[in-house]
Formats: structure tokens, sequence, C-alpha cells
């Protein structure tokens, strides 16, 4: 509702030939307010488990920049009456652990020293085991394939889930090129290059926060639905695969992770949502006080990879829009339409100009023919 | 001048002699003549010299008046009534055969009935139908005694009754005598004893007093303060007549109930009468009822142009508007630039804050009770007023002379054209913003214990102003009244009405994307008060009320053929909401009294409905449900009720100086969702359901009053502390728009309200005005973890309209009878609000982060406006008396925010604060009556 009085004031202003009375309103902000410190992950317990740990900062709102991440920073898991364990930054702002062996029967928290100095720590959490994932199937949901995870905990321990996950899925491209153009001119491409520009394999991550509840059902079971895609998707014209990854909650980060998904960087209008405040369990170790976001838990990964093929499916078409063209074989010609690759040359061919043969060269639209514009054409080892 | 002399010489010869019986008169010579096209004066002395009648006038009452007649063999009463048909001129004869000719005013040629061992019956000639036809009718039969005269003894009841009780009661109506209409709220105080009573909504009073002789003093705004003499015998009636302060032009006049703020028994009562708020400017020079309602010391709105308000501490949705018994959900037009009240018809407003009498309840903060006038029941009036965006027009008259009037009253703005002229290039070229109300109101006299009263209201507004959405909403109440008068002690009212409220808005920018949004609430009332005045201690009132509100709790539809918008409706709300109450006036002394009162109110939930459970002792969310249920229609899902208790006390120290006390409970049974804070047509309302329970307040209150200078000059200090139960506010992220499980989306907080309130008012002068200022905190919390999430960790926070600093000054200067200047000025902390102050990625997406709940304020409001009322020229005889008003609103062009709001655009967040008013707004109005 906010924004929905955006022009009033033009409108009666106008209206009174007044003009505007908008005017920017930049609050001052208390210097506690600014740069906070973000942090995002969780002790990952169990064998061989990997802890990763991402560290961020707060923007101003007026700034247009990408994500600034906090680099240079010291973390280390700490088991209570026990070691502690160091993480390593691996790329800019992500600190990853060795892999570890920690038990579930224990507490932990993790220390964070930043480069400037300060000390955070977030409180002391016990461990939680995950229970395993059931199964993963798909369905023919009305509106789009729908990939859901069953799970139970007979112990009724678990009530709050989250779940992350990993697609990959093969890309056919529907042309093979054997020729490339190069060095201002036409050459044959290696049969290695084509096969690498034939097949390939995308990948995606969630997007959003996956958190479910099973607090209000008789029984610790629950079918989650994970991901949706269209009915006529292009991740299962040939073959989809899906690693779920899913992780017991406790009820406070589950209640932070909730507020954490209904708050969007959409403001304005009145069926967007209402501020929301965000309550971590991460704290200055100097200023109580100075805000940090950001909630670490500590639990056991439980993962199941999960495939579809395309027969499994029912039956559908991809339309797929490549077009060709043919070029003759003039070096400016060429040039003009290969050189930025855009277009992307896939055999030679003849033309007829004034009922004359003419050599020319076939090419379609890049992403028809090298799918490496879509993911990578390294093989999974999973495939 | 001689018959000038003559006509005051009448009266003290009427007064000390002897007057002859009826009987003595004898018959008189018919009249014939032609009198075509002559002055009065003419007329009259043609009519002398012919017959034995002497003649008395007032010249300059007649001088604009010519006759124009041809008689033959005509009694002198047919003679006169057809000379002064339609002149507005009146007449009585006596039997001496003295003619008395007037306008306007009443003559009473009747003597205190026990001034002679005769009742002197002078007057019985037939006057053109006018009140004074009645009156003298009453006077000449039995009762009751028509007092409109100060140095006159009246005398109540037959002096023969037996004289068993010492005690009499005296009762009647106090009446305008210009217009006919009751004058409520008139004070009637005798000063030995100490007693007075107040005139009740038909203007009906009841007094017990010691028999004998006494001096009545009455006062009421807006009427001359008066006094009658009465030798009480038994119990009997008086009607007394008041005239209004300045019956020329009813010209600006600022009176308060002189000392009425010292002995008036509740506290915190704000009564203005439409005079004073006609003094106030406005923007735009309309005046309007609840702009000037925001001047008093603890009402408060959240922005300039806002017309929701907020009484010490309360939300908007806390306040009962009452329009003419009516439930108003949206005061306002035009996003709240102006108020649903059309100024021109309405009579009163009183605003109750502290002491809230018992037949009031619903709401928690207060009562804003809007009465409008009665028709004007001896003849047709009107006005009309034209200003740069709205234009008025009103009338009024008798449908049946003295029993049946109307009063018809009708707003609209015409501002498209404005709109609609402005190039293409500005962008605002076919905004809409357009609304009208309409006012209609019959009364009727069934007889003098029973009348009626019908009113109608409707409103609409329709504005876009460029956003891409119309709003549009709209008001319908019509209510019927019947008041009954038991006997002299008790009489009652009865109401049947229903009452309307629902917006509907469009958007229609994208047709794939367009939809219709819709809201609505409906609600049916009975109603019955009742007052009974056992003694001169004890005045009871007592009566119930049932009001059956169904509520459409949101449409949400595609528009047109192409939007892809999926329907959405929620489904419709039924509950009943009754209260029985009793309350007792209880005079111990003049100078302490008490009002006890207690209401029972109970709140059934009606089906159908589909009901969700929740797990009980976690928070109500979408993942603690645990199941729905279903009720059938008419059934009682679930009932709350319980007592509110509403207690005040008065003790005068001295006549000038007195305190006053008093505790409330209150309960609320339907809710005001909104994420704006004032009241505008996205809101939701919502009925406490199994989920959701009603709100619970109670406050304390104590006040000083002091009046000096003979009441010139006004003091009170009020102080308060307020305790509000299960307010709901939203949950962080919530989404309140076509949310159909909206308790998932809400909290219930516990509200600490308290502050200060001090008024220096001076009521009477040429400089009259008042300074209020206020002190004021509302700090809500939600510390329980079970009941959701804490919010600002469980410490208190402001709430949203949490302004504690509040300063007004509203003056006028009366430079002479045809001018006058108005000052306001107002000074207020910003209001609260919750800002983002940062973003960040989290999960992979760009999240905002906010401040603290309402932990930033937006920056304080100044505004300074003047006007000066220029009156037409003061000649009674005119077509039309017209009046201009002109001033600047804003005179220091100081951009006051209305209200902050921050938008992403492009990956930047840009906050802005938004002025509606960010110039001097000259206006002008011209008025004109008829």
């Amino acid at each position: 509702m906010r924004i929905s009085f955006l022009y009033l004031c033009y409108g009666l202003g106008i209206l009174l030939l007044l003009g505007s009375c908008r005017e920017p309103f930049t609050p001052e902000l208390e210097p506690s307010e600014a740069n906070m410190l973000v942090v995002e992950g969780y002790i990952n317990l169990g064998q061989d488990a990997v802890t990763t740990i991402k560290l961020s900062r707060v923007q101003p709102v007026t700034k247009q920049t990408w994500e600034q991440r906090e680099r240079g920073a010291t973390l280390m898991i700490e088991q209570e009456g026990g070691s502690t364990y160091p993480l390593q930054e691996d790329s800019a702002g992500v600190y990853v652990s060795d892999p570890l062996n920690l038990p579930v029967q224990a507490n932990y928290r993790l220390r964070i020293q930043t480069k400037d100095g300060r000390k955070y720590s977030s409180a002391l959490v016990s461990g939680k085991e995950s229970p395993a994932i059931d199964n993963i199937i798909w369905k023919w949901d009305p509106d789009g394939l729908g990939i859901y995870a069953n799970s139970k905990d007979t112990q009724g321990n678990t009530q709050y889930y989250q779940w992350t996950y990993e697609e990959t899925w093969e890309i056919h491209s529907p042309y093979w090129s054997k020729l490339v153009y190069r060095d201002r001119s036409m050459h044959v491409r290696p049969y290695e290059e084509s096969a690498k520009m034939f097949i390939c394999w995308g990948s995606a991550k969630e997007k959003d926060i996956l958190i479910g509840s099973s607090a209000n059902f008789s029984k610790d079971t629950i079918s989650f639905p994970v991901t949706k895609m269209p009915h006529r998707s292009a991740k299962t014209k040939v073959r989809y695969s899906i690693l779920v990854k899913q992780h017991a909650l406790s009820k406070q980060e589950f209640e932070f992770l909730e507020a954490m998904k209904k708050n969007t960087s959409n403001l304005g209008s009145f069926f967007d949502p209402q501020p929301s405040e965000l309550t971590g369990n991460i704290a200055s170790e100097a200023n109580p006080e100075e805000i940090v976001i950001g909630f670490v838990g500590a639990y056991t990964t439980s993962e199941k990879r999960f495939f579809i093929k395309r027969e499994e499916l029912p039956p559908f078409d991809m339309g797929e829009e490549c077009p060709p063209i043919k070029v003759v074989a003039v070096p400016d010609s060429l040039h003009k339409y290969f050189d930025s690759g855009s277009y992307i040359p896939i055999d030679s061919t003849i033309v007829f100009i004034d009922d004359k043969p003419v050599l020319a060269f076939e090419g379609r639209f890049g992403i028809c023919v090298d799918c490496r514009t879509k993911g990578t054409s390294e093989r999974p080892d999973f495939w | 001048m001689r018959r000038n002399l003559l006509f005051k010489l009448f009266f003290l010869w009427l007064l000390f002699l002897q007057i002859p019986g009826i009987g003595q008169e004898k018959q008189l010579k018919l009249i014939t003549g032609d009198f075509t096209k002559i002055p009065a004066e003419e007329f009259i002395r043609q009519i002398e010299s012919r017959t034995q009648y002497k003649f008395f006038f007032i010249p300059s009452q007649l001088d604009s008046v010519e006759v124009n007649l041809k008689v033959k063999d005509l009694p002198i009463k047919a003679v006169l009534e057809q000379a002064f048909q339609n002149t507005g001129v009146e007449f009585v004869i006596d039997p001496q055969q003295n003619v008395f000719l007037f306008k306007g005013n009443s003559i009473i040629t009747q003597l205190p009935t026990n001034l002679f061992p005769t009742a002197a019956i002078i007057a019985q000639s037939k006057v053109s139908a006018s009140p004074i036809e009645n009156k003298l009718k009453a006077s000449v039969q039995e009762k009751p005694v028509l007092a409109a005269q100060e140095n006159k003894v009246y005398e109540i009841g037959s002096r023969l009754a037996s004289s068993r009780n010492s005690r009499a009661t005296i009762s009647g109506y106090v009446l305008n005598t210009v217009t006919g209409e009751p004058v409520i709220g008139a004070s009637i105080i005798t000063q030995t004893p100490g007693v007075g009573v107040n005139t009740d909504a038909q203007g009906y009073f009841s007094l017990v007093l010691p028999k004998g002789t006494h001096v009545l003093t009455l006062r009421s705004i807006g009427m001359k303060e008066a006094e009658r003499r009465i030798i009480l015998h038994a119990d009997g009636k008086l009607d007394i007549h008041l005239y209004p302060q300045n019956t020329a032009l009813k010209e600006v006049v600022v009176q308060a109930e002189a000392a009425s703020n010292v002995k008036r028994l509740q506290m915190g009562i704000e009564k203005l009468d439409i005079q004073t708020i006609k003094t106030v400017p406005t923007v735009f020079g309309e005046a309007d009822v609840l702009k000037v309602i925001l001047t008093l010391p603890g009402v408060k709105s959240v922005g300039e142009a806002t017309t929701g308000f907020n009484v010490r501490g309360g939300a908007t949705d806390q306040n009962l508007i009452l329009f003419n018994d009516a439930t108003l959900y949206n005061p306002t037009h035009f996003f709240g630039f102006f108020s649903a009240f059309n100024p021109e018809v309405v009579k009163e407003v009183e605003l109750y804050k502290s002491s809230i009498p018992a037949r009031f309840g619903g709401r928690l903060s207060s009562v804003l009770d809007i009465t409008t006038r009665e028709g004007n029941k001896t003849k047709f009036t009107g006005s009309a007023g034209l200003g740069l965006i709205t234009s008025r027009v009103n009338l009024e008259g008798p449908i049946f002379k003295d029993k049946t009037s109307f009063l018809f009253g009708a707003r609209t703005t015409y501002s498209n054209w404005l709109l609609d002229i402005l190039p293409g290039s500005s962008g605002f070229k076919g905004s809409k913003a357009s609304f009208y109300d309409v006012n209609l109101n019959l009364h009727h006299k069934v007889n003098e214990k029973n009348s009626l009263a019908l009113t109608g209201y409707l409103s609409k507004d329709e504005s876009n102003l460029n956003t891409d959405t119309l709003f549009s909403y709209s008001n319908q109440n019509l209510s019927l009244k019947w008041q009954h008068q038991f006997n002299d002690r008790f009489f009652g009212d009865f109401t049947v009405g229903h009452d309307h409220y629902q917006y509907e808005n469009y958007s229609e920018v994208a047709p794939v994307s367009a939809y219709k949004l819709g809201f609505g609430i409906n609600q049916s009332n009975l109603k019955a008060n009742f007052n009974y005045t056992l003694n001169q201690k004890h005045a009871f009132s007592f009566g119930g009320s049932s009001i059956y509100y169904t509520l459409q709790s949101g449409t949400y539809q595609p528009l047109g053929t192409e939007s892809l918008i999926a329907g959405a409706k929620i489904p419709k709300e039924q509950a009943v909401e009754s209260a029985l109450y009793l309350e007792d006036n209880f005079t111990v002394t003049p100078r302490l009294s008490f009002s006890v009162g207690i209401r029972y109110s109970i709140f059934n939930y009606l089906g159908p409905q589909e009901v969700d459970t929740y797990a009980p002792n976690a928070p109500v969310t979408e993942l603690t449900r645990t199941g729905t249920q279903r009720y059938g229609s008419g059934d009682v899902i679930n009932t709350y009720h319980g007592p509110e208790f509403r207690l005040s006390g008065r003790f005068a120290f001295t006549e000038n100086f007195s305190v006053k006390a008093s505790y409330n409970t209150l309960r609320q049974y339907i809710h005001m969702l909104s994420s704006t804070t004032a009241i505008a047509p996205t809101d939701i309302w919502k009925l406490s359901d199994p989920n959701i329970k009603p709100q619970f307040g109670e406050q304390a209150s104590i006040g000083l009053y002091q009046n000096l200078f003979s009441n010139v000059l006004e003091l009170s200090l009020e102080t308060y502390y307020r305790k509000i139960s299960n307010y709901l506010d939203y949950k962080s992220g919530a989404v309140l728009v076509m949310n159909p499980h909206i308790e998932t989306d809400v909290l219930t907080t516990q509200g600490n309200a308290y502050g200060a309130e001090l008024m220096i008012r001076k009521t009477a002068g040429k400089f009259t005005g008042w300074l209020s200022y206020t002190y004021s905190r509302i700090l809500l919390e939600q510390d329980d973890p079970n009941a959701g999430e804490l919010i600002n960790k469980g410490k208190p926070y402001p709430a949203p309209y949490d302004k504690p600093h509040d300063l007004v000054l509203v003056a006028n200067q009366k430079v002479s009878r045809r001018l006058n200047f108005s000052l306001n000025l107002t000074y207020s902390t910003g209001r609260p609000v919750t800002v983002p102050i940062g973003k960040f990625y989290y999960g992979g997406s760009e999240k905002t982060l906010y401040s603290g709940r309402n932990s930033y304020r937006i920056p304080d409001t100044f505004r300074a406006d003047v006007s000066v009322n220029i009156e037409g020229n003061h000649k009674i005889k005119q077509l039309t008396h017209n009046s201009w008003t002109l001033g600047v609103y804003n005179v220091t062009a100081r951009r006051n925010p209305y209200s902050v709001y921050f938008t992403s655009d492009k990956g930047v967040i840009k906050g802005y604060k938004l002025s509606v008013f960010g110039a001097a707004i000259p206006f002008v109005n011209y008025n004109i009556r008829f």
C-alpha cells in the first residue's frame, strides 16, 4: 500500500498547479546499522562431512552493487568441551573445512574473526541427526512436472526440514557442426570439439529457501515439492537428474529461515509483504547489540540422487527455432555472419545464383549448435 | 416612532391592567375597500381610519411590505389574513381591538396564569399557520406552558394540587425559537438548590425540584444564555424557547457551554458546534469536521491528509464513528483529503475519549458522535457553496408545517475537468478523482410524545490519480429512529438501521493482469435507549443494542477477457454483537457526583464458515495448522462476552474549579488490518473468530478544570493511562490483502499508552480560540515466544501512530461583524516507520534488511494556515446572503511529509518522502444562503 500513494501527491499537486512534492528520503542510519555481517551455512556433522560457510556484508540500499563477500576471515568450528576445527577460504568469502567426522551427540558453535579483528560466535547448538530421504518421485501435475522428496522420522524428532538440491540435465544440440570459421577462413572442425559442442550437461541449484514442517501432522512424515518445471522443459528433453540434500532444523532456525524466505527485495505494492525482522543466533562478542544476520545450526546431511529419462515421461515435443542461413563463400560475407559466433557454420552446401551453382555454407544460431552456451561439456562423474 | 413607544407601553399596560373577559368582546364592523398595491403602513392607516382597531407594529419590519387586496364585507381577521399572506407578517388581535403586527419574533399575549384570578385569554385571533399558532393554542389550552420570556414568572402545575409531596417534576422541551428544532445538550441549572440537567437528543429535559420559586438558567452552544422564573406547584410541563446567539445571519460564533467543562460530570469530552468548526481554516476552504477534531488535545493523525484519527494512543479502527447513529467505516473522501461529513448539515460533534457513556460500545478508544440538524419546520431555506474543487447545496423546509420537515444536503467534486484539460505530456491527463455525498433527513413529530426521524447517507469515491489502480469506495447508511416519551421522567428511543461500506479497486493497465479487488461490510443495527429520572439524585439510562455483521472478506477477480488473473474469494463472515447497559448518574451533592455504568457485551461468530484449527501452544502459522472445521449456516462457532465498566466522578472545589476522574473498560470485536496505519480503501476488516481474540482496553484518567474570568477562559489538564490487549500487528513478511488465513500473518500485541493533555481555551470576546498541547506515547509489546515471533526482540516498540508531542493553536479574531481572521498552527512529532537499512544475498537471492519495527521517524510536521471570512451585508431582506472565505493553507510552504515509502528500482532501493501539500495553497470559497 505504501506505494499506491506514490502519485497521489503529484495528482493533487497538478490539480492545484503546484508541481511535485516527492522528495528523496534517506534516513540517517545509526552507525551500528551499516555494513553488517551475513553468515550463511551450517556445521555439517557425520562421516567425511565438509562444512561450507559463506560470509558477506549488508550493502547500503542505495548502492547498485553485487554481493560484497567478506574475505580474509578466520573461522573455526568449536565442539563443546572438545577440539576446534578451522575452515579455509576456498573462494572469495566461502570458507570450507576439511572432511570431518563430527559426532551428532555434541554441542557446536562457529567462531568467526573478521579481517578487522572483530570476533563473532554463534550460540551453542546441539547436533541433530537428519533422517534419510525415503525416496524421490516425480508427478505430472496439472501445472508442471513436480519433483517430491519423501521422508519420515519414526522417532518424531525432526519435524522441521530444509532441502537443497543440484539439478543436472543432459543437453543435445539440434545440429552437429562439421566446420569452424577461424582466422577469416573456413576449416574442418576436429571431431572431439564437435562432440563437445553436441553433448553437454546443464546444472542449477535451488533459488529459494526450501523448508517444510511436519509439526502439524500426526506423524513426522513429509512429502515436499522440491522443485517444479514446465511440462515441456529442456531439462527433461534427454535425461534429468537431481541430487536432493535434506537436513533437520531446530525450531528457531526454521523460524529464522521462514522469515528470511518471506523477505524479498520487492517493495511497494500493497500485495507485497510487510517488512520482516531477522533475528539469528550469531552475536558479536564485544557488542551484543550489533546486528549479525545468520543462523548456524549443526546437523548431518542426508542426500539422494534421482534420474528421469525422457521415455518415462508423457510425450512432448520441444519446438526449437533454428532457422538456417546460407552464406555464399565470399570472404566478406563469411566474416560478417560467422566471425562474431552468433551463427556457427554446420556444413557446406550449394546455392544457385542466376541458375549457376555457387559454394555456400549453412549456419545456425550458436545456441542451436554449441550446447556449451547452456552447460558444460564435462560429463559429470555420476552420469 | 410613536407606535414603537406605544408598543412598549402596551406590555406594561398588559401587565398591570385588569383584562376583561372573553365574553365582553363585541361584534365588530365588516370592512370593504380597494387596497391595490399600497405600502403596508398606508393600508394600516386606512383600516384605522375606517374601524376602531388600533395597530401596533415596528415600522422597520413593514417598510418593504406591500398590500394588494380588494375586499367586500369581510371581518378584520380575514382581511389581515389576506393582506399579509406570504409576507411573513403575523398578527394578534386582542379583545380591546388592538392589532399587533410583527415578523419573526413571537409575542405572548398571555399573562402568567396566576397573576389574576380569572385566566386571561386575550389572543384568540387566527394567525397564519406558524409556530405561534401552536404556542398560543398550547398556552390557551393547558400544557405545556411555553416560556419565551425572561422577565416573566411561569407557573407550573395547579396551585390547588395536593401538596403532600414537597417536590415536583418539571419537564419539557427546549426549542430553538427560530427553527423550531430541539436544542440538544442545553444545560438547565437552578442555583438554589444547585441542581441541573441537560436536554437529551430530543431537546427534552426533566428536573425534580422543591416546590416554590426558582430561577432556571439555560445555556447551550450557539444559543443566548437565558433565565426563566418559575413557580412550581406540582408536576408540569414547561417548553422553553431559546434565541440563537445571532439570529440575523448565523454568523461565526465561538461559544462554549460556559462553565460546562467544570460542571459537566463526564471528562474527556470534546464538544464542538458547526459554527466553531467553520472558523478553522482548512485546505480548499471547506469546513471539515474531522480536521477540527484533529486540533483537539489527545487527537492525532498519522499524516496531514489522512482523516483517520488516533485518540490517546488508539489505532484508527478503535474509534466508533457515528453519524446519526449510523456507523461509518471510512469517514473520508479522496483518501482523507476531505471528511465525509457535509458541514452544512452537521449540527454538532461530540468526541468521547475518556469517560465513554455505557450506551456506546464496540470500540476501544473513542466515540465520535456526529449529529445532523433537523430540517427547518417553518420555512424553506437553503444554502450553496462554491469552492475550487468541491461544491455543495443544502435545502431544507417543512413538508407539513410544524409537523414534518426535510433536510437535504449534497456535495460533489468536479476536479475531473481540471485533470482532463491538462496537456497529455503532464502524464495526468485522464486521471480521475471524483466523489459525492448525499444526506437526506426526514423528521416527523407525531405528537407531543412521539417523533420519528429517518436519516439516509450515501457517499461514493472514485479516484486513481495517475496510479494504475482505480480506488473506489462507498458508504451507505439508513436509519429510522422513534422517540417516545412515556411520562415526564421516562423516555426512550428505538433505532433500526443498516450500514454498508465497500470498496472496489480496479487495475486495467495491463490487460493480462487486469483485476478487480473488492471488500464489503454490512451491518444491521437495532438499538433501544431509555432515560429515567428517578429523583434529583438519580438519573438512569439503560438499554440494549444488537448488530448483525456480514463481511464480504475479499474478492479478487480477473477483469476483461484477456486477464490471466486467477480469481479468488475469501468466504463471508457473519457475527452478532449484542449488549445491554445500565448507567446511573448519581448527584450526591451539587459538588460531588458520580456516573456508574456497566455494559455487558456478547459476540457470536456465526456460520457458515470454515475455521482452521492450529496446534495448541504453538505459533499460529500455516505449518501448525491441524485441520479445518466446517460450520453450517446459523451455527454459533464461538462466543466472546464480558462486562465493561464505565465509572466517572466529579468534585467541584469551587464554582470554577473541579477535579474529575474516570475508569473505563471496553471490548472490541472487529479489527482493521492495514498496511498504511491510516484508513484506506485497501484495509481489511476482520471479525474476531476462534483464532483472533477480541481487543480489550482499559483506561484510567484524571483531570483538573479551571475556569477564569467568568468562564471566558477555560483551562484543563487531563492525564491518562491505558492498557490495550490483543491489538493486532502484522508478522514479518505478512501479506494482508486477499489472505484466506489472516490469523497466520498477524500477532496479538499488548499496548501501554499514557499521556497528558493541556488545553487553554478562550470562549468569548473578539478573540477566541484554543491552544492545546498533548504528550502521548503508545508502546506495543509482543514478548510471548509461543504466540509467534518476537517483535524487536520482545521489547516494547512504538506503534506506528505514536507521536509524542503535539501542539495546536486555533485562533479567531473578529474585526467587525462582517470580517474575521483565523489562524491555525500545528506542530507534531513525526510518526515512526520501519525502514530498509540494507540489502544482502542469502539463499541465492537478494534480501532486504529492515530496521527494528518502527524504530525510525519521519520528520516532524509544522504547518500554519490563515483565513479571512468576509460576510456580505447584513440587510435582512435580500434574496440571498453571501459570504467569502479566502485563505492560505500551509503559509510557510513547509514540505511536511505525509508518508515515506521505499521502492526498488533497477536494483537500488530508493526512499521517498511524500508531502501532499508541499507549497502554500491559496483557496477561496463562496457561500450563498437563501
